[in-house]
């Protein structure tokens, strides 16, 4: 009960900041533009990435049965990254965001083709993950290399992530994947609760494993394409969200999915709020914010596990 | 349940050769050979987990994961990872099919039951990663039984089991075998005077071929068995009724 509150506090917690802070201090905006088409659709894009972050961690956590996977493991975040490098070098006039998702698909559809071809096992697959992720962060670097500075340094600022969006479909691009994702991981948990204790146990208790991880793999691709493609690479929430659920409410993904799901969606939003607070007037990104906290957070969390 | 004339292999190492082997209901068979014979593998073939190279498994192997599940319970070597899952957790966690959230009042009963025969209701709450190696292992024979199924595979249920908790686990075993004559169980075990004392039925593995297959009392004091394991000394238990085997000499 004191986990759920917590959750739901941090939820309310970072809406009310998210909304109420502005550059001006603190307060509803009087201009309902800045209200309606800059704040809520942020605020619904720091719950959707949060959740869906977390989701999609908790996902391959689970799949990999590695306690270190996040949605970026399988080189889905770098491959973005190149995706979103390309077209800003290569076709100024497209979508970013929609080169970001492409490069996250392109990914995914290489590591499920690596998949069926070679019969990979998950040690195999993760490995697989890392050389997408090295050769995907080469070709940004060679992009940067090939760019003139102005696009240089608009594709590094893309890699630090950021939540900024205009419109309030901006801001349902981030909780229409979440909606279904997370629907689609409600659906299957108790399946997942089986695939955790093993490939062989969950097969024996009626799990079709096979299908069941491939579908993990193109959901995972599908929903953090989508993220990415309009929040960039966020680090850590995907990382660290399942663990801090997982610590408080067990191993039973019936408590700690959902958990999960409310842990990321306040996490991001809290981070994003103080994101705009800590150089007002300036902003910083949130991906950086996200990964300074995270990484003494989850070295904190590690510590108290012991 | 039953195969014929099974092949398996992994890759090009060929592990079983032409096997034909029937399991019967109401009889607890036991499987002995000696490490890298084939057991785990034909035991992973009968659960549908190891696709032949030639050959038919007959019975639940020839049925998709989801109707699978309803007729044989499969209990791995190498157990799941210690979760903080509580044993009832652990238990009613796919006692029901895999596409419930929450277990129905009968499966409740069977996984209740299952912790009876098992002695493990005082410990329902307790973390699995609390419990000791024999604990776990019976916890994870209770959530075999909580699958309600007549059928069950169990590989090495006793591995790293003192005396006192591998017979608290095969008594269980065998009082649940008896509550209902449809049921039938394989299990792999090394330790052969657990065989001899609760097997109704012995089957000793060989370089993926069936050495001998009967009675204990009659495949423990056969020959093959030496063949299998080398020089073995045997004599009769002064009290119990039954064969005691002792390892080789060196």
């Amino acid at each position: 009960m004191k986990g759920i509150s917590g959750i739901i506090g941090l939820i309310i917690l970072g809406s009310v900041a998210q909304l109420w802070i502005g550059p001006n201090g603190f307060g509803w905006p009087a201009d309902s533009f800045i209200a309606w088409q800059l704040r809520v659709p942020r605020l619904l894009l720091a719950l959707g990435a949060g959740a869906g972050l977390a989701g999609c961690g908790l996902l391959l956590q689970v799949l990999l049965r590695n306690p270190l996977a996040s949605p970026y493991t399988l080189g889905v975040g770098s491959a973005s990254a190149l995706g979103a490098s390309v077209v800003m070098v290569a076709i100024p006039s497209a979508s970013i965001g929609f080169g970001a998702w492409v490069g996250a698909l392109l990914a995914t559809a290489l590591v499920l083709l690596l998949r069926r071809r070679a019969g990979l096992d998950n040690e195999a697959l993760v490995l697989c993950g890392i050389a997408i992720a090295l050769c995907a962060s080469a070709g940004v670097l060679l992009l940067h290399y090939l760019a003139d500075r102005a696009t240089s340094s608009a594709m590094l600022r893309w890699t630090m992530g950021g939540l900024s969006s205009v419109g309030i479909w901006d801001g349902l691009t981030g909780v229409i994947p979440t909606v279904i994702g997370s629907l689609w991981l409600l659906w299957i948990l108790p399946q997942l609760n089986l695939l955790q204790l093993g490939e062989d146990w969950a097969q024996s208790r009626g799990v079709a494993v096979e299908p069941l991880k491939a579908s993990i793999l193109v959901v995972v691709a599908l929903w953090t394409g989508t993220l990415v493609a309009q929040a960039g690479p966020i680090s850590f929430i995907g990382l660290i969200a399942p663990h801090m659920a997982r610590r408080q409410f067990g191993y039973d993904l019936r408590r700690c999915a959902p958990a999960t799901l409310g842990l990321g969606a306040g996490l991001l939003t809290c981070c994003d709020a103080l994101a705009r607070v800590v150089m007002a007037p300036a902003e910083l990104p949130v991906g950086v914010l996200t990964a300074l906290l995270g990484g003494p957070a989850f070295v904190a969390l590690l510590l108290a596990k012991r | 349940m039953r195969a014929e004339n099974l092949s398996l292999s992994y890759g090009s190492d060929p592990v079983i050769n032409n096997l034909t082997l029937a399991i019967n209901p109401g009889e607890l068979t036991v499987l002995i050979g000696v490490n890298g014979c084939g057991k785990t593998s034909l035991l992973r073939a009968l659960a549908g987990l190891h696709k032949p190279l030639s050959g038919t498994v007959f019975g639940a192997a020839q049925k998709q994961p989801q109707a699978r599940r309803y007729d044989l319970a499969y209990l791995p070597q190498t157990l799941p990872e210690r979760a903080s899952l509580s044993v009832s957790e652990l238990v009613l966690m796919g006692a029901d099919a895999p596409n419930r959230w929450y277990p129905s009042r009968d499966t409740k009963e069977r996984a209740k039951l299952a912790l009876e025969l098992l002695g493990m209701t005082t410990l329902a709450d307790r973390a699995c990663d609390t419990l000791s190696g024999g604990e776990y292992r019976r916890a994870a024979l209770a959530a075999c039984f909580a699958q309600g199924t007549p059928w069950l595979l169990l590989d090495e249920p006793c591995a790293g089991l003192d005396l006192h908790q591998s017979a608290v686990l095969m008594n269980g075993l065998s009082r649940w075998l008896k509550n209902d004559s449809k049921r039938g169980a394989l299990v792999v075990l090394h330790d052969l005077n657990l065989c001899a004392q609760w097997a109704d039925r012995c089957v000793l593995l060989n370089n993926g071929q069936i050495e001998a297959d009967g009675d204990p009392e009659t495949v423990l004091s056969s020959t093959a068995l030496e063949d299998a394991y080398g020089q073995l000394q045997r004599f009769r238990h002064p009290q119990r009724d039954h064969l005691v085997v002792l390892g080789p000499q060196q």
